[in-house]
């Protein structure tokens, strides 16, 4: 029973130190190393930024103090904002993109699963058809797209909503909006084949036969197994939202750490961009790893089956 | 009932009835099926045409997709034309004016010659020249921003100063062109040199100089027999004024019926209030973009790069994804588990972070070989190309691992494999003859889907600004170019954006299509 909890959290943890290791090789063996500019940087000055960065040390010793720095939560200084470290800056990016983020997961769910399961119940009609339309549409088309027509309708065309930053409750509907739209269309598009496999089953025509009312038979029969699968999705949803993030904070300017990311990749600012995929990834592993735990708990055979369903 | 109820039927006539038809293979069958369904049908025509618009397209137009025009740039599909006197003109929302014809080609811009901020009046000018005249007197320059041996012609707004060039003739040097000056490139003898490139022009007389926005044009050198002034310079005619004031007046001051005046243009003393027809851009589909180039051409050449990328891309998960899945679920055991071990590890971490990561890494690496005394560059990351496709290629093979082996381990149980392995056939042999083939169906509904989920990956990398580089571009790097202009040119992204989403939904219905077609058990709800 215990063992299983046990398993998973070690193997989360070997995998979180397995990307570090991973995105600290690859970083380190960019040539040039990280202060390579277009304009030539005189040799004194490199000699003391690479003293002091520590890079003149053997690698197997920066890559000890790295991995040092990391269980402390140390990530270590920017080579380019000088005076910031990785840690300042994520927790500067933290609030914005916590934000949004957790909206746009509300979202998700409020909008998301009613969906599909209206469509689901009304299979076969306007609705079912105009839904599933909307979520293919919603799948297929790039969050960056539904960003900028956000801002080109209802910022520049209606001038309803502000086109940056989040300093009114009203901003947070573009960047929400755009961040959930892949999701909330999957997930409808999820829960209604779920549903409707669910409402095929034996157990709910039973249901039915035994004259339990319709609602009943929804919400206490098929809508608990039918949402199963919808709960996996949550894992690759943080994904989505947190890849989304990249983009939409770049669209709408707002400063978290997703514009931060973008901006460190274009400016090789490779230790932000180290410490944050590292950060990323250990963020999206824990949540894997909760909703993995949570879900045991509901469902028991995958538990014994020792292994996640995914 | 009665005998003659029924009717003896001859034995013959009885085979009839028996239905019989031609048996058809597996992919007969498929195709079959597929042609039944609608959606995926319109899938399948939609990525037909999208493949043609990428291979074909690009040779019908007449533009290369690095043609720069700079007259004609951020031009809409469709242009507001106005009639003033027998000149078609639209004017752009720069405050350019071009001269059109009635069915929308473009003619030519016709250069702005004045500029009065003020009255928010522009003046416009097809023809205008310099005339030259070395006896009138010259205002010398008191700006110290200069040397002593400037001159300074107030009423052109330009700075003249004696110089000797290289040739050795005397020369005049044009070093400074105030803001509002029309002074931007000239006509010597009949060529046209650009005053930007401050170029040394070895010429005795200046025919004509054109004019045009001098904005950033700081130093010119013009050479001239004897350091000769200029005097006048003629607008001729043919001047064509734009008076914008009407763009700032409120709904209230505005004259009555004026409502959608947003301008006034005149020439020869006509005034045109307002737009009186919007016709095709018949020289731009689709409009240009910031730099004047086609955005249709640039469309067709983005589908080119952004479909052999995620072609290539799939290609490579597939090499990779089946090799690696059908070994695994072949040798099974401890081989499996080990490998099946790394898939989920490499799994568990959202694949955007990893290409992300790599293109970060591959666009610093330059490969170059040494042979026959020259460097040949076999990679170069910054290209972005080659970088994006070994980005996409190496990632995402991990679902495609996954699938075939689970399809390899339950095929591996089939009679005909044990047949196959006791009459001695190789394991290599048994996993490409046997088992690949016959778990084909769901590989290729997994690379159909695979195709949208790279080009949509493609354009989000570049969108970020990890993608192919300019002069190339990808339907995402079109789209991230867009960006800036989308309050007022909302085309240019409209169109590379709209391309996306076909080719997504193009892909995404063949692919459903093929699922339940390849695999009706499949088939959902």
């Amino acid at each position: 029973m215990g063992s299983y909890y046990i398993k998973r959290t070690l193997s989360a943890i070997f995998t979180i130190f397995l990307i570090a290791t991973i995105t600290f090789f690859m970083l380190r063996i960019i040539p040039g190393g990280p202060f390579t500019r277009e304009k030539k940087i005189p040799d004194s000055i490199l000699e003391s930024l690479n003293e002091k960065y520590n890079l003149d040390a053997p690698l197997y010793e920066q890559y000890f103090d790295y991995m040092k720095g990391l269980v402390t939560f140390d990530l270590g200084p920017s080579y380019r904002n000088l005076g910031f470290t990785v840690n300042d800056m994520i927790l500067a990016g933290i609030p914005a993109t916590f934000k949004i983020g957790a909206l746009a997961s509300l979202l998700i769910i409020i909008v998301g699963i009613p969906v599909g399961i209206v469509s689901a119940l009304k299979s076969n009609t306007a609705i079912d058809y105009f839904v599933m339309f909307m979520a293919t549409l919603g799948v297929t088309v790039p969050s960056f797209v539904i960003a900028t027509v956000i801002i080109y309708l209802f910022a520049g065309q209606l001038g309803w909503i502000p086109t940056n930053g989040l300093n009114s409750p009203l901003a947070y509907i573009g960047p929400v909006i755009a961040l959930s739209g892949y999701s909330i269309s999957f997930v409808s598009r999820l829960t209604r084949s779920s549903m409707l496999e669910v409402l095929r089953q034996d157990y709910v025509r039973t249901a039915r036969a035994n004259g339990i009312s319709e609602g009943k038979v929804i919400f206490k029969h098929a809508l608990k197994n039918a949402l199963i699968p919808v709960v996996t999705y949550v894992g690759p949803m943080v994904a989505a939202i947190l890849t989304g993030s990249f983009v939409v904070e770049k669209i709408f300017a707002i400063p978290g750490m997703g514009g931060y990311f973008v901006e460190s990749v274009n400016n090789r600012d490779y230790t932000v961009v180290m410490g944050m995929t590292i950060f990323y990834a250990a963020f999206y592993i824990v949540m894997v790893l909760l909703v993995d735990i949570g879900y045991s708990l509901i469902d028991p055979r995958i538990r014994l089956d020792g292994r996640g369903s995914r | 009932m009665g005998d003659i109820n029924f009717k003896k039927v001859a034995k013959e006539d009885n085979l009839d009835t028996e239905q019989t038809r031609r048996s058809l293979t597996y992919w007969q069958d498929v195709w079959r099926r597929l042609k039944k369904n609608k959606s995926s049908m319109v899938g399948l025509i939609g990525v037909l045409l999208i493949v043609l618009f990428a291979i074909i397209g690009p040779w019908l137009t007449p533009y290369e997709y690095s043609d720069q025009v700079l007259d004609y740039s951020n031009l809409p599909p469709r242009l507001d034309v106005r009639q003033v006197d027998n000149l078609y003109v639209n004017v752009t929302k720069e405050y350019r004016v071009l001269e059109v014809s009635e069915k929308g080609e473009l003619l030519g811009r016709i250069r702005i010659v004045y500029r009065d901020p003020i009255a928010k009046k522009y003046y416009y000018s097809k023809e205008a020249e310099i005339v030259l005249d070395d006896s009138g007197p010259d205002i010398y320059l008191t700006n110290e921003d200069f040397d002593d041996d400037v001159y300074y012609s107030q009423a052109y707004g330009i700075a003249l100063r004696d110089a000797e060039y290289p040739g050795g003739a005397n020369a005049v040097e044009v070093v400074y062109i105030q803001p509002n000056s029309p002074f931007v490139d000239a006509l010597v003898n009949g060529e046209e040199y650009d005053i930007e490139e401050a170029t040394y022009l070895k010429s005795l007389e200046i025919d004509e100089a054109r004019f045009g926005d001098s904005d950033g044009a700081e130093a010119i050198v013009l050479a001239l027999d004897d350091a000769s002034m200029i005097e006048r310079v003629v607008f001729g005619e043919d001047i064509l004024m734009v008076n914008f004031s009407y763009k700032l007046m409120d709904e209230g001051t505005r004259p009555a019926g004026y409502e959608d005046v947003d301008f006034t243009v005149t020439y020869h003393d006509v005034e045109s209030k307002y737009t009186d027809d919007t016709v095709m851009n018949r020289l731009y589909w689709f409009g240009t973009d910031e730099l004047g180039r086609d955005v249709l051409t640039r469309v067709m050449y983005g589908a080119r790069i952004s479909l052999i990328v995620a072609l290539i891309a799939t290609l490579v998960n597939f090499v990779i994804g089946v090799t690696y899945g059908s070994i695994a679920g072949y040798a099974g055991g401890s081989v499996d588990d080990v490998m099946m071990r790394i898939v989920d590890i490499i799994n568990s971490i959202p694949l955007v972070l990893y290409v992300i990561l790599l293109m970060v890494v591959l666009r610093e690496v330059v490969i170059d070989v040494h042979l026959f005394d020259r460097d040949i560059v076999l990679f170069r990351g910054s290209d972005g190309l080659g970088t994006i496709i070994i980005a996409l290629g190496t990632v995402y093979w991990v679902a495609m691992a996954r699938l075939v082996r689970g399809q390899i381990l339950g095929l591996k149980e089939q009679e005909y494999v044990l047949a196959a392995q006791t009459i001695g056939v190789s394991n290599w042999k048994i996993i490409t003859r046997h088992l690949v083939p016959n778990a084909l169906g769901p590989i290729i509904v997994s690379m159909t889907m695979m195709i949208p989920s790279a080009v949509f990956t493609e354009a989000f990398l570049s969108f970020i600004g990890l993608g192919v580089s300019a002069p190339q571009a990808s339907w995402g790097t079109l789209a991230n170019d867009a960006l800036s202009g989308l309050t007022t040119y909302p085309y240019q992204l409209m169109f590379p954006a709209s391309a996306i989403a076909i080719t997504m939904l193009a892909f995404n219905f063949l692919g459903d299509g093929l699922r339940d077609a390849l695999d009706p058990r499949l088939r959902k709800g």
